[in-house]
């Protein structure tokens, strides 16, 4: 092979190597920094009294840890757990009269969390009609790399998607941190779970 | 001395050209939000006295952990909606400006009263832009924090224990 030869190889295997890498950016960027998953939220906002948007990535969520004090057992635990997570979502929505929001609203909220991917895992239905909770997860393999927490209420909804490495139990840890409302899953009064 | 003296001022001098020249790279996003709605609404920013030293005093005493800070505050901004608050400011603000919280209040039947918080991570420092409206006044924040400077200043056990001693001498 000639040097003329072997220079044309290596900037062609130079050039494929960088299509390969450009190609495989995208993928990496969305798995980084995902997207709030429901697509009614512009809605819902347009309707709503009061409106709060949380939005937390990976750089912002990691920025905040440093203010955790790393000697403090609850903030060291907060850290690991903020360590494995891509994005923190919150969207809460006030409405000034109840029916600003429908079943249909909330079956197609539902919906788009029934892929192959996402699980339900808790599934709270009043009988009054005082408030639905929902919980699902995302499983890849055999981790939970997801997390959607959807609260309605007759005059409130509240969405939380944690997108990341996290297990059920640390919703602990997050509720009433980084945006995140208390989130109070075991209210069971006058409610059934399933 | 006096050759001593004047080393001193020029050092000063330097010193605070030096901070002056930094401030002004990392607010040119806050000043060209500001001349947005002067512009667009016609009216005078309020610019408050003697921010640049308040901002050099608040560097000095984090430790670096917060810089350029600036305050400015719009009166009786006739027109706004508080909903045009955020579409402003991601107009006149690049896309590396993030949205990190924002909050609604009164809705389309009220009077869109609006607060709207914008990050801009640049590796281990963060700008932030706070925008507040409410009732036809403006409130524009911006600063520039460092993560590592700013949480090293809050954890920092002299600082913690004079707080302490300070929350104790209050309660008695």
């Amino acid at each position: 092979m000639t040097r003329f030869q072997r220079m044309t190889s290596a900037c062609r295997t130079g050039i494929l190597l960088g299509c390969g890498l450009l190609l495989t950016l995208p993928v990496v960027a969305q798995d980084t920094q995902p997207n709030f998953p429901v697509e009614l939220d512009k809605k819902l906002a347009a309707r709503a009294s009061d409106v709060n948007e949380v939005t937390m990535n990976k750089t912002m969520l990691k920025f905040a840890s440093q203010f955790l004090d790393g000697k403090d057992k609850d903030d060291a635990q907060a850290q690991r757990l903020i360590q494995n997570l891509n994005a923190i979502y919150v969207r809460s929505y006030e409405f000034s009269q109840p029916g600003q929001y429908t079943p249909e609203d909330l079956k197609t909220i539902r919906q788009q969390f029934l892929g192959p991917d996402w699980n339900p895992m808790v599934k709270v239905r009043s009988k009054k009609g005082e408030g639905d909770t929902d919980v699902y997860i995302k499983m890849v393999g055999n981790e939970v790399k997801g997390m959607f927490v959807l609260d309605a209420e007759p005059k409130e909804l509240d969405m939380v998607y944690i997108s990341g490495s996290i297990r059920p139990e640390d919703l602990n840890e997050l509720s009433g941190n980084f945006g995140v409302p208390k989130l109070n899953l075991q209210k069971s009064s006058g409610k059934e779970s399933k | 001395m006096k050759f001593q003296m004047k080393q001193t001022g020029l050092v000063l001098l330097g010193s605070l050209l030096l901070i002056s020249t930094g401030c002004s790279a990392a607010d040119h996003d806050f000043n060209s939000v500001v001349s947005a709605v002067e512009h667009k609404y016609s009216a005078h920013a309020q610019r408050i006295p003697l921010m640049t030293f308040v901002s050099i005093c608040a560097s000095l005493k984090t430790h670096g952990g917060v810089r350029s800070l600036r305050v400015v505050e719009f009166d009786n901004l006739r027109g706004m909606d508080g909903k045009d608050l955020y579409p402003l400011l991601r107009s006149r603000l690049g896309d590396e400006w993030q949205p990190f919280v924002t909050e609604v209040s009164g809705g389309k039947n009220g009077d869109g009263d609006q607060s709207v918080i914008l990050v801009h991570p640049d590796g281990s420092s963060m700008g932030m832009m706070i925008a507040d409206y409410d009732h036809g006044e403006l409130d524009l924040v911006g600063m520039e924090m460092n993560g590592a400077a700013l949480s090293k200043w809050l954890h920092d056990p002299e600082r913690q224990h004079h707080s302490s001693q300070r929350g104790h001498s209050v309660g008695d």
